[in-house]
């Protein structure tokens, strides 16, 4: 095909070569100035969309960097909280092991009484910490309000039960410090399953050793009072005060195991009339009525073989509920060690989704330099090409042989 | 004889003087544009007696301007397609760089907003973490509403643009159809610069309209749009005007000038930049404008949703984050009655940020797409007990209509531009799920609260308390009234309030609900705040907000992206077309120095000539001197 080109069409055609690489030129030097090769949708309509998810999520992560900082703190100071409450217990433990030595004066006692009730204060003040934040750790989910105060001999919760959930990661909620009302509140006493007392009124000498449910099937959970109609006659009956039947009633041993209905007693000493021991499913009971129940047990004076009886069956029970109490912060403890390790797990694979996801970002949005600047190198010689063509090709028409 | 070889110099002369004075004008128009390149025909002059015919010089036998009809038509096309892509191109590029660049996009507030609301929920009583979220709500309200504002602002540039180019256009039509009557009362004798200059002119109309040219028996050329509306008939041209929108008196339709008035030209009839520029506007524009309102509903309705449902720091019910004006309803000019109609937001999940128009025909009305006329479905009556449902809108009729009125509803368009934070006390952000609930300790079942909310909050006003018993797996009564059914896995009901169970209810499981009491750091209604991002809550609940709002750029990138394309496969056509033209009727100098030797050189000779003849009539007169 012969086309035959004017002089306005050849002078077109190279500039408009030489146009086509100067735009070329430009582009290239703008993504190896900047580091980026996609700035306009247009340049990829999919791969933004992809950027600004990813730019998103990114900064998410950012957001859960911070949670999981404010939730760790706080979990570890829970986690402080339950080891020195923890503390404190096993204090007090050893205080009733010493109270139980039979040799120790009214006044030597009373310094025991003394520093148990000392150690209630302390419980007080650990319970009623705050996170140096301004939050309580105990409190539940209610702000504003120191959770347990003290008055007229008992203690009591302000607080509420609601415990927060934090997210951390994606799709990852972990809990936050738990109600005041579970950790100190809310404890088990006894063995955790059943508790056996004596009976305030009690004027005899009879020291409940122990009262173990030996068949918890059988005992399903029932009320048992062991009574004393005389100091030599023993019965059981249930929780209404109607014999059990078979009836279990007979005369009275001091040492002598007593069955009824899944649960063995055995009471030493000489229990008089109208005494009773009772075993009932344990009821919950807070940590501080503990305490006062045993410093108050301890601290009344006296000698008598009753009294001394009395001290030793609030001793026996005291030391087991202070048993069950440690047991209980020990689980939360143990929770708390676990959500820890939880978040420990979360931040290691926030981590790992951080690097992945700005790898993927890198990859649709940055400037390949090796690319770019052999491109860049390539545009700038055929221009170079071009402009010499057509400084060649200016010079040359027939006017100027004439 | 020597009056013969006379007269034939004579004629030589005569002719190359002509061909060089061509030659010669060819050369000065070398560079002007539009230009058509003339040459020359010359012609024998035959002999005058039939035996002996010898022939007597040459003649110009006319002045041939060498263009081509066809090539003609063909370069009006692709000018009138070059002018539409580069206008579409231009802006959908603007469209785009808003949408995309950090700087102007939403990711960035839409990030911040959800990053204070996490960290809401990690410390919800703290102040800083909620004023950080109001501060954060702002920043994103802003950027909604200056997006909005931008898309706002070309679409009056468009406006703008509309009525210069028409003015263009308007002066090239009466330029092209005094040329015409020029061309016309010239008659054979046409100059070809005559022509050249009419030529030129239809294109540029053409790159600004699109236009068709069709050359008349007399010489006229006429011109028509694309669509066929005549722009030049004859020695008579037409003019553009604008009209207004019927439904929108602030925008202009183009429109034709006719004896009877002004007549709409719809899209599809006008190519160039002027067609550009309607198509931005209907393909590009407005849907993204819609598509942003409907981002913006949807987030702020969802949000307030959540808001609503719990309880803030007072132990208020929460109270609306944002505001954001309903749907807009626009009568027809040419509407009779007095009705109106009122619209709002029923269902974000069915909203499609599709403009309707509902016509109503005497009894009943009917819903078509603004767009296509394609026809909608619709439930209901219009009344305020059971609303006309239709695209994620709830509508009510008030009466008067008449029959063939209609109204045109636009559910999203502008909402982005109204969105405003309403709340300024950080108290006021309901972080705390409204109940509280304990289970009784002698539960069997593993049930658990997992989640409430307020469904009314009139009704939750008077809320103090209730207790939850389960009569069996799978009945309950609340404050004994009931039995209701229980479904695991769905809502429990009340007055004003519901909730959802975790784990399985057994027989004589009891719960005691109670109110969430001012000072609450319960954060359950803030994690839902947190994860809005995420949630399903577009199309019917398949589509997440954050997939919605990057799909904006996705979309303007993916339009100028194509327009881009578009544009740079019609140069390529568009160079090709002017290449065959510039082949044709272009001007080569070095062809043109070559003809001008020729022609010199056969002056010389016929000059030669002439003197010979001269020298043969003196030689005769010397013969016959005594």
């Amino acid at each position: 095909m012969t086309l035959r080109l004017s002089t306005a069409q050849m002078q077109y055609d190279a500039l408009s070569m030489m146009r086509a690489r100067q735009t070329e030129i430009s582009k290239y030097q703008q993504q190896i100035a900047s580091g980026v090769k996609l700035t306009r949708g247009a340049d990829d309509p999919t791969g933004i969309a992809d950027v600004q998810h990813l730019d998103h999520a990114l900064a998410s992560l950012g957001q859960f960097d911070r949670n999981s900082t404010l939730l760790g703190d706080r979990l570890r100071q829970q986690e402080a909280a339950l080891a020195d409450a923890g503390d404190l217990l096993q204090r007090a433990r050893e205080l009733a092991v010493q109270a139980g030595n039979g040799a120790l004066s009214d006044s030597d006692r009373h310094a025991i009484v003394v520093e148990l009730r000392g150690l209630r204060e302390s419980m007080l003040q650990i319970a009623n910490r705050d996170d140096g934040r301004g939050r309580q750790l105990f409190a539940g989910t209610l702000d504003g309000v120191k959770p347990f105060t003290s008055g007229a001999g008992a203690v009591s919760y302000l607080g509420n039960d609601g415990q927060n959930l934090v997210d951390v990661a994606p799709d990852t909620a972990l809990a936050d410090t738990d109600a005041g009302s579970r950790v100190f509140m809310n404890i088990p006493t006894g063995d955790g399953i059943s508790r056996a007392r004596a009976a305030a009124g009690n004027t005899g000498s009879g020291v409940l050793d122990s009262a173990q449910v030996t068949s918890s099937t059988t005992w399903n959970g029932a009320t048992l009072q062991l009574r004393f109609p005389s100091a030599g006659t023993y019965e059981v009956v249930d929780g209404s005060g109607n014999p059990l039947s078979p009836p279990v009633a007979g005369s009275f041993t001091p040492g002598q195991p007593i069955d009824a209905q899944g649960v063995q007693f055995v009471v030493s000493g000489n229990p008089a009339a109208g005494d009773s021991f009772t075993v009932e499913r344990s009821p919950n009971q807070d940590i501080f009525a503990t305490l006062q129940t045993l410093a108050d047990a301890l601290d009344l004076p006296g000698n008598t073989s009753a009294d001394v009886a009395k001290r030793a069956n609030a001793l026996r029970a005291g030391q087991e509920d202070l048993a069950s109490a440690q047991q209980h912060l020990l689980d939360i403890r143990a929770e708390t060690g676990i959500r820890m390790n939880n978040l420990d797990s979360a931040d290691a694979m926030r981590s790992a989704s951080n690097v992945a996801m700005t790898q993927m970002l890198s990859g649709l949005r940055d400037t390949d330099l090796a690319d770019a600047i052999s491109k860049l190198q390539y545009n700038m010689t055929a221009l170079d090409a071009a402009q010499r063509m057509m400084a060649r090709l200016q010079s040359s028409s027939l006017f100027d042989k004439l | 004889m020597t009056s013969g070889i006379l007269g034939t110099g004579t004629s030589a002369l005569l002719a190359y003087q002509r061909a060089l004075a061509t030659v010669s004008h060819n050369v000065a128009n070398a560079a002007t544009p539009g230009y058509t390149r003339q040459r020359v025909e010359l012609q024998a002059r035959p002999g005058a007696s039939a035996m002996l015919s010898i022939g007597q010089g040459v003649d110009v036998k006319q002045l041939t301007r060498l263009a081509d009809g066809l090539v003609f038509a063909r370069q009006n096309d692709s000018a009138g397609e070059l002018g539409r892509l580069d206008q579409l191109s231009q802006l959908a590029s603007r469209v785009d760089g808003l949408m995309s660049d950090s700087a102007t996009s939403l990711v960035d507030p839409w990030s911040g907003f959800f990053n204070a609301a996490k960290g809401v929920v990690a410390d919800p009583t703290s102040n800083p973490a909620r004023s950080q979220l109001l501060a954060s709500a702002d920043q994103l309200a802003t950027r909604f509403r200056s997006l909005d504002g931008q898309l706002a602002k070309m679409d009056d540039d468009v406006d703008r643009s509309m009525t210069s180019k028409i003015a263009d256009a308007n002066r090239l039509a009466s330029e092209i159809a005094d040329l015409n009557r020029n061309i016309i009362s010239a008659g054979g004798n046409v100059s070809s610069d005559l022509l050249d200059a009419r030529d030129q002119r239809v294109r540029d109309l053409s790159k600004l309209v699109g236009a068709q040219a069709v050359i008349q028996d007399d010489g006229a050329m006429n011109v028509f749009t694309t669509g066929g509306q005549p722009l030049v008939l004859g020695v008579r041209a037409s003019s553009l005007a604008t009209t207004q929108d019927p439904y929108r008196p602030d925008r202009l339709q183009l429109a034709l000038q006719t004896p009877t008035g002004a007549m709409r030209l719809p899209e599809g009839t006008v190519s160039g930049e002027l067609g550009g520029l309607l198509e931005f506007r209907s393909r590009i524009l407005d849907p993204m404008r819609a598509e942003l309102g409907r981002m913006a509903t949807a987030f702020a309705q969802s949000a307030n949703a959540i808001q609503n449902a719990g309880i803030d720091y007072n132990g208020n019910p929460g109270a609306n984050l944002f505001a954001l004006t309903p749907p807009q309803v626009a009568a027809h000019a040419d509407n009779t009655g007095s009705g109106s109609l009122s619209a709002t937001i029923d269902d974000v999940g069915a909203l499609t940020g599709q403009n309707l128009v509902l016509r109503f025909d005497g009894s009943n009305w009917s819903a078509q797409r603004a767009d296509t006329g394609e026809a909608v479905a619709m439930t209901g009556t219009g009344t305020v007990a059971d609303p006309f449902k239709v695209g994620g809108m709830a509508i009510v009729v008030s009466p008067g209509a008449a029959a063939s009125d209609r109204f045109l509803v636009s559910p999203t368009d502008g909402a982005a531009g109204s969105l405003q934070v309403a709340i300024q006390d950080p108290a006021g952000i309901a972080t705390a799920a409204p109940l509280t609930s304990s289970a009784d300790t002698a539960n069997l079942g593993d049930a658990k609260v997992a989640s409430s909310a307020i469904t009314d909050a009139a009704q939750f006003a008077g809320f103090t308390g209730a207790t939850l018993d389960f009569i069996d797996a799978t009945h309950y009564t609340i404050d004994g009234n009931g039995p209701y059914t229980y479904v695991p896995g769905s809502a429990i009901t009340g007055n004003g309030w519901s909730l959802t169970l975790s784990g399985t209810p057994a027989a004589g499981d009891s719960f005691t609900l109670g109110r969430t009491a001012p000072r609450s750091s319960d954060n359950a209604n803030a994690r839902q705040l947190a994860a809005l991002d995420t949630t399903g809550v577009l199309d019917g609940g398949m589509t997440g907000l954050t997939t919605g709002v990057t799909r904006l750029a996705s979309r303007a990138g993916g339009e100028a992206s194509h327009a881009q394309l578009s544009l740079q496969a019609q140069q390529a056509i568009d160079d090709q077309v002017n290449a065959e033209r510039e082949s044709l009727s272009g001007v080569n100098l070095d062809e043109e120095a070559a003809d001008m030797l020729r022609y010199q050189q056969a002056y010389q000779a016929a000059a030669q000539v002439i003197a010979t003849a001269d020298t043969l009539f003196q030689t005769l007169l010397s013969v016959v001197r005594r």
